[in-house]
């Protein structure tokens, strides 16, 4: 799963190129961070 | 917040809620950035590769089963806050749960939202990277406790059911950041 994740986000990375591009993945990653605490007991 | 929902106006109390967790991570976040902007770019981009292949390597592990505990203050925000008032508690409760960092954070991919929001340097994409963290934060907990009451079960018992997949879609994140970064950077 983790060389799959790898392989995705180097294609996706190619593809659009630019720190833009992390940018948005950097939101994401707050958005994910924050949703995924809700589980925390 | 749906510990705390006796009495009327929890319209009110969510709003603050949001409010101050918004507003606390949106000022973390303009803070940090306002840090980074203090680094030379160059230096930004050095740390933020080493931290890309530190974030392949934690995902990578957690993927694999293997769980790397973050580091942490393992505990929940004061139980006392709640003897304050219910406004009160909620803007305390929703300044700590929206900066984050004093609380438990149980998911490496936290860090990716102050790290990010340093290495940005720039006051308003760190504030946007924080404050949608703690935007997220207080919304979902806003939408858990409609759902409790729409449904008339607890929502967070379901929701700690869960953990593992959240620590499977945290470390998937995680992995798929640190590859874009590096592939950005240049590795």
């Amino acid at each position: 799963m983790a060389v799959g994740f790898g392989v995705l986000a180097s294609l996706v990375a190619r593809g659009f190129g630019g720190s833009g591009w992390v940018f948005a993945l950097l939101v994401l990653s707050a958005a994910v961070a924050a949703i995924a605490q809700q589980t925390l007991p | 917040m749906y510990r705390n929902q006796a009495g009327r106006g929890w319209i009110s109390k969510a709003s603050v809620y949001v409010l101050a967790s918004t507003g606390a991570g949106l000022a973390s976040g303009a803070v940090l950035g306002a840090a980074g902007a203090l680094l030379p770019v160059e230096l930004r981009v050095g740390v933020g590769s080493m931290l890309a292949v530190a974030a392949i390597a934690v995902g990578g592990l957690e993927l694999f089963g293997r769980h790397v505990q973050p580091l942490q203050f393992d505990c929940e925000t004061p139980q006392r806050w709640v003897n304050r008032g219910p406004l009160r508690w909620a803007t305390r409760n929703g300044l700590a749960l929206g900066f984050g960092a004093t609380s438990r954070i149980g998911f490496w991919l936290w860090y990716v939202v102050p790290l990010g929001s340093f290495l940005v340097g720039d006051v308003r994409l760190g504030a946007v990277v924080y404050g949608t963290y703690g935007l997220s934060r207080s919304l979902a907990a806003v939408f858990i406790l409609l759902g409790t009451l729409r449904y008339k079960t607890d929502a967070s018992d379901w929701l700690m059911e869960r953990y593992g997949q959240a620590r499977t879609l945290a470390a998937g994140q995680l992995v798929f950041l640190g590859v874009a970064t590096a592939v950005v950077v240049g590795i």
